[in-house]
């Protein structure tokens, strides 16, 4: 009987390892198509990289002035106001292992909105951010070359590497990376 | 369930006000069941907690689903039961329908997006015994594995209700609606202060059009906020027939009389309060009152009587509960602190009142203490901290074989904030006016002493620890030297935070960050100011615990802390010059948080100064003294302070008064109604601070650089 096939879809490290294992198990049988996927692009570090469209609640163009909040553990942590919101500001650059931006080049930089397990937080990126549609080549385990830190979901056929959401919310919510 | 987060807070924000009328109807129910009913209750009763059940398990929660379904099972099995076993099951269910409040008045105060999962095991616990299996005890109509919903086809039939009369007038919203209405208006009001300011010098019909939206913002932020306010009857529902049920499980008699039924507060606060005086009635039923052959005995009356009062002041929410029964037994308190702790003779010294205060504060710490006072301790304990934890305060009052009572007061509005606006270690930072016990202007040689165990500030008749806010804050030292102390009280004890400088109490709505600033953090909530600078509104009692363990962390050798400012000219009090004399200020303030601020500025600047509360008052106090100045607020009832300028400048008697205005209101168009009413400066509550206080003085000739008796009007 012919297994079951398997569209893989975009998600995080832990979802495409399970589903490799189904394939190799023979469980499933890897579908042929791939998968469009609607992303926003981003570079890191002059790396092409995106993450899934889905997981962006909101992408601001310039995130503007930072304030740094003391927390009790003696690390502070910055904010910035986004639609008289106050959101918690994670750097991408800091986070994946580049040198961390100054409170100036946050404020300029832009920033995708995500929801995280405690709520709402931002992350700093590098632009340009743009929407785009991208066709999802399939990959689990690969690292972005030269920054081992970052999870990838995967890589698309441009080239760009799929920032792992779920790995990306955790960090800006300020839990640990799942 | 797969939502994004905005969608589920709002859901959560349903289930929390579809659960609190459920347990209203299921507290109601019971007690009819409890009186014998069975029949149509007991299927109201499983109805309601079916429907209670399928809320829970639509939002995920799981095991609460699991523990209603229990609670069913156990209902159902009421009308099969007789006697003790009856009762028992009665007990059971009594005891998870109070759990189930304080897990839902947790989530509600709290803001929780789960039910507390400690409260469903204890729910689960609670609901245990009894010999029977739950599938034994008959089937629950509609029942399904935890976790799903009821389907159309398995929802019970709607019950008709009638129509309550002016139902056509209201609107029943989610409370997190409003919440985020409020917030909306908050920020529509700052934004529109930000407009004014940038139009600041542009006349005609575009400067007319914004002070028209300015009043509009400030009206609309006024009505959601009086949105969120309710009758105290809400805490007190159902009240009278759990008093007169323990009262009869008791064989004993009470009286219960309620005052302040229709005092408004906030919802959260009502929600919060709601559980302490619960706890603090049952506390005076159990163990207060005595029985009516024990209070015959002693030549009272037989029944007690225990009153509740619900009053507002000051911005709190005060409620008393009082018994005319025997008291607590301070001897056995003040016993078991001496045992417990480590100063003796000064226990064995305190008034009774402190006795039992430090007993609340830290009974229930050990077994043999509550079991000493006949389990009152624990009672007093656990309502100390509720009011602690929801920001407010507790104290009690007994006299032995006469009766006691027990006050505690909670924040009247939990959403807006009456902030100190300080500076410390170059942030923009608010301390609650709530905790904050008194500021003090620093010098280097008197009240601040460095010794052994770090630096101390002698406030009022304490010696405090001193930390500065900055290093409490891991933040750098201020550069130019810290010039105020505030004392703030916490359950640890008092602590001094000294600060670069002080400056307005303003109401701010503060925003909880995720993962930044929240409930539980050194940061309470986020605002904006009218410049846009970023407040971050301090959480008063992890702020004492941080400093208390800042004072105590050893100092690096050779580190000092930030140097005292010596009092420079500009704020030295006038009295240290030689010859001058104290100055006498009239102050014009109607909120009693910024007068008292301002006082201390203007005492610590050497002036005498006399409070008043409005326009109208403060024209009687100067026209029982002429003063040195006047400082005034703008917007005050019966006669605001535009108004009281031009009344000074109408009187020949006071016509050269140096007038102050002191108002949030930073546009033009305020500046020139200032200026036609006469008003000698004009300072900006946002931007004001000891030194603005100081430089406005010298500039209109009152302050202590001017050697005239009386300020020439600049």
């Amino acid at each position: 009987m012919r297994p079951p096939r398997l569209f893989v879809e975009p998600g995080d490290e832990a979802r495409l390892t399970s589903q490799a294992r189904a394939v190799a198990r023979g469980a499933v049988a890897l579908a042929e198509e791939r998968v469009t996927v609607a992303v926003v692009t981003l570079t890191l570090g002059g790396r092409a990289c995106a993450v899934e469209a889905s997981a962006v609640e909101r992408a601001v163009a310039r995130l503007g002035p930072t304030a740094s909040v003391p927390q009790a553990s003696g690390v502070a942590r910055l904010i910035a106001w986004v639609d008289e919101q106050p959101v918690a500001v994670t750097d991408l650059a800091a986070l994946a292992g580049l040198p961390p931006r100054s409170a100036a080049a946050l404020a300029r930089a832009p920033a995708l909105l995500l929801a995280t397990p405690a709520g709402t937080a931002a992350v700093a990126v590098e632009g340009p951010i743009e929407l785009a549609e991208d066709r999802l080549e399939l990959v689990a385990g690969q690292a972005l070359e030269g920054l081992p830190g970052v999870r990838l979901a995967g890589r698309l056929e441009g080239g760009a590497a799929l920032l792992a959401a779920s790995w990306l919310a955790a960090c800006a919510g300020g839990g640990p990376a799942p | 369930m797969s939502v994004d987060a905005a969608t589920r807070s709002r859901l959560v924000g349903l289930f929390v006000a579809e659960a609190e009328e459920a347990l209203r109807e299921l507290g109601a129910t019971h007690r009819r069941l409890a009186d014998g009913s069975v029949g149509e209750d007991l299927r109201v009763f499983g109805r309601t907690a079916h429907g209670l059940k399928g809320a829970a398990a639509a939002l995920g929660f799981r095991p609460l689903a699991h523990v209603i379904h229990r609670l069913e099972e156990v209902s159902l099995g009421l009308a099969s039961s007789q006697g003790p076993a009856r009762e028992e099951r009665h007990g059971r269910l009594a005891l998870a329908l109070e759990l189930l409040d304080q897990g839902v008045a947790h989530m509600a105060v709290a803001g929780l997006s789960s039910f507390p999962a400690g409260v469903t095991e204890a729910i689960a616990r609670a609901l245990e015994g009894g010999d029977e299996a739950g599938a034994a005890e008959g089937t629950v109509a509609g029942s399904r594995p935890a976790g799903t919903t009821p389907g159309p086809a398995e929802a019970p039939a709607p019950v008709p209700a009638p129509v309550p009369e002016g139902a056509a007038e209201r609107l029943s919203v989610p409370a997190i609606d409003v919440d985020e209405a409020l917030r909306l208006a908050a920020s529509l009001a700052r934004a529109v202060a930000q407009l004014q300011g940038s139009l600041a010098g542009v006349d005609g019909p575009l400067a007319g059009a914004t002070q028209g939206l300015a009043a509009r913002a400030e009206r609309l932020e006024s009505i959601i906020a009086g949105l969120r306010l309710l009758p105290a009857e809400v805490a007190l529902t159902g009240l009278r027939e759990e008093v007169e049920a323990l009262a009869s499980a008791l064989g004993k008699q009470v009286v219960l009389s309620v005052e302040g039924r229709e005092v408004r507060a906030d919802r959260r606060t009502l929600q919060a309060a709601r559980g302490t005086l619960r706890h603090l009635v049952r506390n005076s039923v159990d163990h207060g009152i005595e029985t009516p052959a024990a209070r015959r005995a002693a030549g009272k009356p037989p029944a007690g009587i225990l009153s509740l009062r619900v009053s507002s002041a000051e911005g709190a929410l005060q409620v008393t509960v009082a018994d005319d029964g025997a008291g607590f037994d301070v001897a056995a308190a003040r016993e078991a602190l001496v045992r417990s702790g480590d100063d003796a003779a000064r226990i064995l010294a305190m008034p009774e009142a402190e006795v039992l205060a430090r007993f609340a504060a830290e009974g229930g710490s050990t077994r043999r203490q509550v079991t000493e006072v006949s389990g009152r301790g624990l009672g007093l304990s656990a309502v100390a901290a509720m009011a602690r934890n929801a920001g407010g305060t507790f104290s009690v009052r007994s006299e032995p074989g006469h009766g006691s009572a027990v006050t505690f007061a909670l924040p009247l509005d939990v959403y807006s904030v009456e902030a100190l606006v300080v500076w410390a270690g170059e942030r923009t930072l608010g301390i609650p006016v709530q905790a904050l016990e008194r500021t003090v202007l620093l010098h280097a040689r008197d009240q601040a002493v460095s010794g052994p165990t770090g630096r101390t500030l002698a406030a009022g008749e304490s010696i405090v620890p001193l930390i500065g806010l900055a290093e409490t804050l891991g933040l750098e030292a201020d550069p130019g030297g810290e010039r105020f102390a505030l004392v703030l009280h916490g359950a640890e004890g008092a602590v001094a935070l000294a600060v670069a400088d002080i400056g307005a109490v303003m109401a701010v709505v503060p925003s909880p960050v995720p993962g930044a600033a929240g409930a539980g953090a050194l940061v309470a909530g986020l605002a904006r100011l009218a410049d846009g600078t970023t407040l971050q509104v301090l959480d008063p009692r992890g702020l004492v615990v941080a400093a208390r363990a800042a004072a105590r962390r050893p100092r690096p050798h050779g580190q000092q802390p930030a140097p005292v400012q010596p009092a420079d000219a500009a704020v030295m009090r006038p009295e240290q010059a030689p010859g001058r004399a104290r100055r006498d200020v009239v102050l014009a303030e109607d909120s009693l948080a910024t007068r008292e601020v301002l006082r201390v500025l203007l005492e610590e600047q050497g002036f005498v100064v006399r409070l008043a509360a409005d326009g109208e008052e403060a024209l009687a106090r100067i026209r029982e003294r002429l003063p040195d100045v006047v400082v005034t607020d703008v917007n005050m009832p019966r006669r605001d302070g535009l108004s009281l300028t031009r009344a000074i400048r109408a009187d020949p008697a006071m016509a050269r008064l140096p007038v102050i205005l002191l108002t949030s209101q930073d546009d033009q168009s305020s500046r020139t109604a200032g200026a036609s009413a006469g008003a000698d400066a004009y300072l900006v509550k946002s931007r004001f601070g000891a030194a603005v206080l100081a430089t406005t003085l010298a500039r209109i000739g009152v302050g202590p650089a001017s050697g005239s008796e009386a300020g020439q009007p600049a």
